[in-house]
């Protein structure tokens, strides 16, 4: 059984394009959210040419909606901080991308060029777009990866699903090597509809990105030489009765439960945590039960307040995880807080009683 | 939670375009007929096709008794494939004795599979959105809460209080196949002790226009393998199976349905919707489910086809099915359930995995309705042509390839 390592992030973030571009913002304590003339401050990402990213696409980009161009970019960058670079290096990776809303903004165009133009001016370029796998079938033609390919859709925690279901596939022998992460667009659809049905979290900005990492298994890391970031423990998922299917509400026991498994059957000790990033750094519930499973206040990312916060998101700090746990001298906050500990902490709440645990460890080597 | 090798069904539900329950599935998979018809749920008139498999209205008195029967809030209001996914899953728990009550234990997950969720009820309010800015403030939230496709499983999961692991998987028509081979997965590796698994979507103008303007519908009927096939045809439900260890299974008297024997999934890596023509995708998905099951090919009996009645496709499928089997493929009998429900997109694998299920249960193979003349670039031969056939079998497989060149193979053992 092998214990998976992160190797490689690629980040598509409003705080920066690639690891260096948003390590430096994120060093420097810099916030992508600015105020908007048609809603709420929100953090979008810069225009980004999918063509400097993709050379090999050709044609195929101009097929490719914009969360699918989101998804290869950050493959993209995940295989080049990887380096990963010859022909074949990425043939029997599998694939797991996390995206809760899709291409919304791309079924409601898809919808209202039918009702405007009727069925025989459907687009059927656009279709085949708004399947919630586009981004993933894009990864794979582009980059030639056969192995499993899952997109997971579970709300506010897909991001962290996809990286746990690699890091478990990864564990149990399936595959030696997965690229994972998620995307999600903030477009006119989500951010409204969000808004109006009060779905968005309490504190933090609206926000878009894309985050996909590596995972290797240590035998197959090793063979290249590559350089480990952290070593990926485990995700723990279970769910909470809620008042509604739609209600966003964070459970105590259920944190504390997850938690309290997480730590057990990855053998770490409360006193190891260092960091914690979960997806509502507001939440008064969330925060109670992690100090009480903690024992302390741990120093907590601010990500919500910098990047702002998407249903995907999990995987963005997954990848965040990583790069604090392979540099202990990058803050985990604006205000300069360093992690006290060996091991990361990510916890989500998503719609419905979701709830998600993720662990990440430092690496030994 | 011991990690389990042996993982078997125990129960199943079904929602199909033949009624509600397994044995209304049962009883259209003996007789070879189509539930193709003219579309009734929306206006249909403008298309190339207006054909598709919608589920019969039920009757609401019994399917509350039925949801009542296993102490499940079946609730109407949230659509279609989630009035439909509640409906499967009350069953499926039924048959394999258990009650709602039984679903808050944390080692209970949820895995489920689809496409549309409730994009038919969310279609209305998105098609306002741009005839005002304060459409938000007018419109009712809750409708556009139904379209992403995890509020189906969140729907399945409040109505059974459940504690334990939810997921919604979605890689178009393989999605339920995906989600009952990572029901398998948690089993094995000890982090459930039981999962719901299975799928359901609902017929919704968007999947029908897409089809229809990729020019991939049947004008009439889905004809698969047939030389005369011109496309498919939609459908629409769901079904769901109670997944659990052999031996708990055993202790708790709860009888097995079939044993779920292994799983196999690869990406293509060629085209966002078509698949390779050698059917080098699908043929790996066949012997990785063979594989992970331990079984060899010769023990495979009947395979329940993807077989989507488009061209393109059907060809592919089956030069995979020589590839894996060479010489035997001619006489091993391949059928497509879909020539009878249509195609259920993101709920395709569940529905088929249950026409399998009783296949093996019950000694029969399910038919492709309709087939009469052969194509003469497919090879196989034997498409148990018009109504099932008493024939048992011990080992079979159940195909769902889909867009993004998402190929997916369940291999199920009878025990």
């Amino acid at each position: 059984m092998s214990r998976p390592l992160v190797t490689s992030v690629g980040l598509l973030s409003p705080l920066g394009v690639g690891r260096r571009a948003f390590v430096g913002n994120w060093r420097a304590g810099h916030s992508a959210v600015a105020a908007r003339d048609d809603g709420d401050p929100a953090a979008t990402l810069a225009a980004f040419k999918a063509r400097d990213f993709l050379p090999g696409a050709g044609s195929m980009l101009r097929r490719m909606d914009r969360l699918s161009r989101m998804i290869c970019v950050a493959t993209a960058l995940a295989c080049e901080d990887a380096g990963l670079d010859g022909d074949d290096a990425t043939d029997d990776l599998a694939l797991g991308v996390g995206t809760d809303l899709g291409t919304l903004d791309e079924t409601w165009r898809f919808l209202s060029r039918l009702r405007d133009k009727g069925p025989a001016l459907a687009n059927p370029m656009s279709f085949p777009n708004l399947v919630p796998n586009a981004g993933a079938g894009y990864v794979g033609i582009l980059f030639g990866m056969k192995g499993p390919s899952q997109t997971f859709c579970q709300h506010e925690i897909c991001g962290e699903e996809a990286v746990g279901w690699a890091a478990d596939g990864i564990r149990a022998g399936r595959f030696s090597g997965a690229l994972a992460g998620g995307a999600e667009e903030l477009g006119v659809v989500r951010l409204q509809a969000m808004q109006a049905a009060n779905c968005l979290p309490p504190l933090g900005s609206a926000g878009e990105g894309a985050a996909m990492v590596l995972l290797e298994a240590p035998e197959r890391a090793a063979a290249r030489g590559a350089s480990v970031l952290a070593e990926y423990l485990g995700t723990w998922t279970g769910c909470a009765p809620v008042r509604s299917p739609f209600a966003m509400a964070t459970s105590e026991e259920a944190v504390s439960r997850l938690l309290s498994r997480a730590l057990l059957e990855s053998d770490v000790e409360p006193s190891e945590l260092g960091v914690v990033m979960s997806s509502s750094p507001g939440d008064v519930v969330l925060n109670e039960a992690l100090r009480r499973v903690a024992g302390r206040e741990l120093p907590a990312a601010d990500h919500h307040l910098r990047v702002g916060v998407h249903p995907a998101d999990g995987s963005f700090r997954v990848a965040l995880s990583a790069l604090l746990l392979a540099d202990s001298t990058l803050p985990v906050n604006a205000g300069g807080d360093l992690r006290c500990g060996p091991v990361a902490l990510i916890v989500s709440v998503g719609r419905g009683g979701m709830h998600a645990v993720t662990l990440l460890r430092e690496s030994s080597s | 939670m011991s990690p389990s090798e042996r993982i078997v069904i125990t129960g199943m539900g079904v929602v199909s375009p033949a009624g509600y329950g397994v044995a209304a599935l049962e009883a259209l998979l003996r007789s070879g007929e189509c539930r193709v018809a003219p579309i009734t749920r929306f206006d249909a008139s403008d298309y190339r096709s207006a054909a598709a498999a919608e589920v019969p209205e039920p009757n609401p008195d019994s399917l509350s008794m039925a949801a009542r029967a296993v102490g499940l809030r079946l609730t109407s209001g949230y659509g279609r494939a989630a009035l439909y996914g509640l409906a499967a899953v009350a069953e499926a728990l039924a048959v394999a004795g258990l009650h709602g009550s039984d679903c808050s234990d944390p080692g209970l997950g949820l895995a489920f599979g689809g496409s549309t969720a409730g994009t038919l009820e969310a279609e209305e309010p998105l098609l306002l959105l741009d005839e005002g800015g304060d459409y938000w403030q007018a419109a009712e939230p809750s409708r556009f809460l139904v379209s992403p496709v995890g509020s189906t499983a969140a729907i399945l999961a409040h109505s059974l209080a459940l504690r334990g692991p939810v997921s919604t998987i979605s890689t178009a028509c393989s999605s339920a196949s995906n989600a009952i081979g990572t029901a398998l997965h948690w089993l094995r590796a000890g982090r459930c002790s039981r999962v719901i698994a299975g799928g359901s979507d609902a017929l919704c103008r968007l999947t029908h226009a897409g089809f229809n303007s990729l020019s991939l519908v049947a004008a009439e009927r889905p004809l698969p393998f047939d030389g005369r096939r011109d496309g498919m045809c939609i459908g629409e439900g769901a079904a769901f199976f109670v997944l659990e260890d052999e031996h708990s299974a055993a202790a708790r008297g709860a009888t097995a349905l079939a044993r779920l024997a292994g799983f196999g999934a690869v990406s293509e890596a060629h085209h966002l919707v078509q698949p390779r023509g050698d059917g080098a995708g699908a043929a790996q998905a066949m012997r990785l489910a063979l594989d992970d099951a331990g079984i060899p090919a010769q023990r495979v009996g009947y395979i329940n086809a993807h077989g989507t009645a488009t061209p393109h496709n059907d060809k592919a499928e089956a030069r995979a099915v020589e590839q894996v089997f060479g010489p035997r493929a001619r006489a091993l009998p391949v059928s497509s359930t879909k020539s009878q429900v249509g195609h259920l997109l993101g709920a395709s694998g569940a529905l088929e995995l249950a026409a399998c299920t009783l296949a093996l249960q019950h000694g029969f193979l399910p038919p492709t309705s309709g087939w009469e003349e052969a194509d003469p670039e497919i090879a196989l031969e034997d498409f148990v042509a018009g109504a099932a056939r008493d024939q048992q079998v011990d080992v079979l497989l159940s195909n769902s390839f889909a867009f993004g060149g998402n190929d997916a193979s369940l291999c199920l053992e009878k025990l």
